[in-house]
């Protein structure tokens, strides 16, 4: 009787051992590889709305259609500041003042209403990524660790930057 | 064999594969996180340069001058390694640590490039101790400028052997031999019209010319006007350097006016240029006084002239069509290029073919061929696409060369800096996109290589665009003065709120002296430390820029292709403006062709003041 109990264990180990682990540790570095590829394209975009000055259609598609080839689902937040120069100075007369610039902020509805948008020098672009379906690894993790407390957002990636040219038109 | 023991065995093979891969997967996505991390460090850093470069040259009165300029770009290079080294951590004594990982740092301008880099300093032919050793010695490593690289191009075709200079927009220099005589001419190159409705210049008669059915007449004269400080004076651009009315300068010569071959202005008007210091110089130009020389009394009657009734529109347009037919078709009766030999029939151009060019058919290796973009007529019009549009022949082989030259000469300079032994140098592929920028804006173009990683050596380059230069004047730079309910305001020149029937009424001559078209620069803010204790931020338009074309960028219309294709089909009032507003800034602006030829002439040179 005592052997049977312990051949039980010996084989739910060992099930854990040859099929969990193994399968949580390739899980994991498929969200791994995920997680940079998302990166790469959201600091691609970045900068590319920040070289360029505008953040276009097609360059806001080609940016989905990346992150959609990881096989996730992703929530985007496209947050820009645009720079908003005082324009009291010019009509004040007061000439010793300068930097009184204040900064409004679009997030990603109105980025999104407004492409194609054409952004101007300084003007700050900050983009942030998560995923927002449940991954295997996340599945697994859960399954595993009931204690840490479920967590679905594991993929994320964000960047951000200050425009360095002007859209010309 | 038990069954445990073939599971155990099967445990002991599989787990050093997994560690091992999962440890080569970790080291490869960290590669790849720092060499982003790395990217953007590069991106900004090159914007700073950039940012340091406009600084620069927007609050100095010559930050077109080529002596200044260099000056200019070195200090952007400076910040560059500034920059680069405090975004990396490297700060204090350290930071030069980041110079042996950057090749080359390229400012691309109007008409070429510099290259900032490392190279042997050799100065074996001077004695040692006639110079101090304690900035440099021979056989030392240090940076600097490379000799400026013009877009320059070769072309080989039957007994002519010339080059043509290219620049960032239609202004083009010939020099060589063409039908057996030595040609050296420069100017903007448009179509030409036959007919006042084509689209090109036309010449009505030798006072009016047409471009696009607006007309150009030279008793059409302008008086532009800017703030110094907090007082609106009348200027008139020359070389890039602004010349300043002030009527009231010299009081004790009395303040009545006085009228000298035919030109009438007040006693003690005085003409000034802010200097290198930024203060008024009124030296150049003396006023009219008895005192002064017969010379000194004539050349400011022209200046004076200069600034009352400015012309540069006229005189851009007449230029360009008198070049234009040189190069295109046959001269006019009588004109002579640049070095004062009369021209006769033409430099027969029209036909030019790509593979006239020496490079077509000797290309260096490691390029893009000009074969590549096929052969064609190079100043031939397609359709409707005319020479200054973005799509025409004329572009895409200007760019072609501008491409070419930078590839050339930067790979050479990139794989010969080998300061790091353990390195290879090796240019990184330029995106299309970004040679896009570097073949239509001035820029900086910087390289970081060398860098250990993780699994690999970093590479890597950045290419940030300069919108605001004094270095040539973009078709695109042009803002118009219009009124909203009673408040005057700048406009871009695709602001939908001035086409005609709508909401902003565009300002008249009438009330201004001059057609409402500003260039950009104009626009910026500057500092006036004449008046001695405190510095004055002033604007030299003392205009509002439109809230959303201007500052916001939103309330346009989409350009399309070009400039001149969009305003091509507008109402005449806003074309004539904006030809008004593009030709008078261009044909004042800096140009190292003419450089000293405001007063004085030689041979065929244009100089400003000749018909003043």
């Amino acid at each position: 009787m005592g052997d049977s109990a312990i051949t039980i264990i010996a084989i739910f180990l060992a099930a854990i051992l040859m099929f969990v682990f193994p399968l949580m540790t390739m899980a994991d570095k498929t969200d791994e590889v995920s997680q940079l590829s998302i990166q790469t394209a959201t600091t691609e975009f970045t900068n590319k709305i920040r070289t360029t000055g505008r953040v276009t259609q097609e360059d806001y598609d080609n940016f989905t259609l990346t992150l959609a080839a990881t096989g996730n689902s992703y929530q985007t937040e496209i947050t820009i500041q645009k720079l908003d120069q005082n324009p009291a100075k010019k009509t004040s007369g007061d000439t010793t003042t300068i930097g009184s610039n204040v900064y409004y902020t679009m997030y990603t509805t109105q980025v999104l209403e407004s492409l194609p948008l054409a952004l101007n020098e300084g003007d700050i672009v900050s983009i942030s990524v998560q995923n927002t379906n449940t991954t295997l690894a996340s599945q697994l993790r859960n399954f595993m660790y009931k204690v840490t407390g479920k967590s679905s957002a594991n993929i994320v990636a964000q960047d951000s930057g200050i425009v360095t040219k002007g859209a010309a038109n | 064999m038990k069954i445990q023991s073939l599971a155990i065995i099967f445990i002991i093979i599989i787990m050093p594969i997994t560690i091992v891969l999962s440890e080569y997967i970790n080291n490869k996505i960290s590669t790849e996180k720092t060499e982003l991390v790395y990217d953007t460090r590069l991106l900004n850093s090159t914007y700073d340069a950039i940012k340091a470069y406009q600084l620069n040259t927007v609050n100095n009165a010559f930050g077109d001058v080529t002596n200044k300029k260099i000056q200019d770009v070195e200090a952007a290079a400076n910040t560059f390694y500034n920059s680069l080294s405090s975004n990396f951590n490297y700060t204090g004594y350290r930071s030069e640590v980041m110079k042996e990982y950057v090749p080359a740092i390229v400012f691309t301008m109007y008409d070429g490039y510099y290259i900032h880099s490392p190279f042997n300093n050799t100065l074996t032919e001077v004695s040692e101790g006639s110079y101090d050793t304690s900035y440099s010695k021979d056989g030392e490593i240090a940076e600097g400028l490379k000799p400026y690289v013009y877009y320059i191009c070769r072309y080989i075709r039957g007994s002519d052997d010339f080059v043509i200079t290219y620049t960032l927009d239609n202004y083009i220099t010939i020099q060589g031999i063409i039908n057996g005589n030595y040609v050296y001419d420069y100017g903007y190159l448009y179509s030409i019209a036959n007919v006042p409705n084509e689209e090109g210049i036309y010449k009505k008669d030798v006072h009016t010319y047409s471009y696009n059915r607006v007309e150009f007449k030279d008793d059409d004269t302008e008086e532009l006007k800017e703030f110094v400080g907090n007082t609106e004076y009348s200027y008139v651009k020359i070389n890039g350097k602004k010349y300043y009315l002030d009527d009231n300068k010299y009081s004790d010569r009395g303040i009545d006016e006085i009228t000298v071959n035919g030109v009438t202005f007040k006693q003690s008007a005085g003409i000034f240029f802010i200097d290198e210091n930024g203060e008024k110089n009124y030296s150049q130009t003396k006023g009219y006084s008895d005192d002064n020389t017969a010379e000194e009394n004539s050349e400011f009657l022209k200046y004076y002239q200069a600034i009352k009734k400015n012309k540069s529109a006229f005189e851009y347009y007449k230029n360009a069509y008198e070049f234009s037919s040189a190069v295109l078709g046959s001269a006019v009766t009588g004109y002579k290029d640049k070095a004062g030999t009369e021209v006769r029939g033409g430099y027969g151009l029209s036909d030019l073919k790509t593979s006239d060019a020496y490079i077509y058919k000797h290309p260096a290796s490691d390029t893009t061929s000009i074969e590549e973009y096929g052969e064609f007529d190079i100043f031939k019009e397609t359709g409707n696409t005319k020479i200054q549009n973005e799509t025409s022949n004329f572009n895409q082989h200007r760019k072609a060369i501008i491409r070419y030259v930078v590839e050339t000469n930067l790979a050479t300079s990139i794989s010969s800096f080998s300061s790091n032994a353990n390195t290879t140098f090796v240019m990184p592929k330029i995106s299309e996109e970004d040679w896009e920028t570097i073949e239509n804006d001035v820029c900086a173009i910087s390289f970081l290589q060398g860098m250990s990683i993780g699994a690999k050596k970093y590479n890597g380059y950045s290419v940030v665009a300069n919108t605001l230069t004094k270095e040539y004047i973009d078709e695109n730079d042009i803002y118009i003065l219009a009124n909203s309910n009673g408040t005057d305001i700048y406009c871009k020149v695709n602001d939908n709120h001035i086409l005609s029937g709508e909401s902003y009424n565009i300002k008249s001559k009438g009330d201004l002296g001059y057609y409402p078209g500003a260039w950009k620069i104009n626009f910026e803010q500057k500092q006036d430390v004449s008046s001695g204790s405190d510095t004055i931020y002033y604007n030299p338009i003392n205009y509002l820029g439109s809230y959303t074309s201007i500052m916001g960028s939103s309330g346009v219309n989409q350009i399309g292709d070009d400039m001149y294709t969009y305003i091509s089909n507008k109402d005449n009032n806003l074309k004539k403006i904006y030809y008004m507003a593009l030709g008078r800034e261009r044909w004042g602006s800096y140009n190292v062709n003419n450089i000293n030829y405001e007063i004085y002439g030689n041979n065929g040179n244009e100089y400003f003041l000749k018909d003043y």
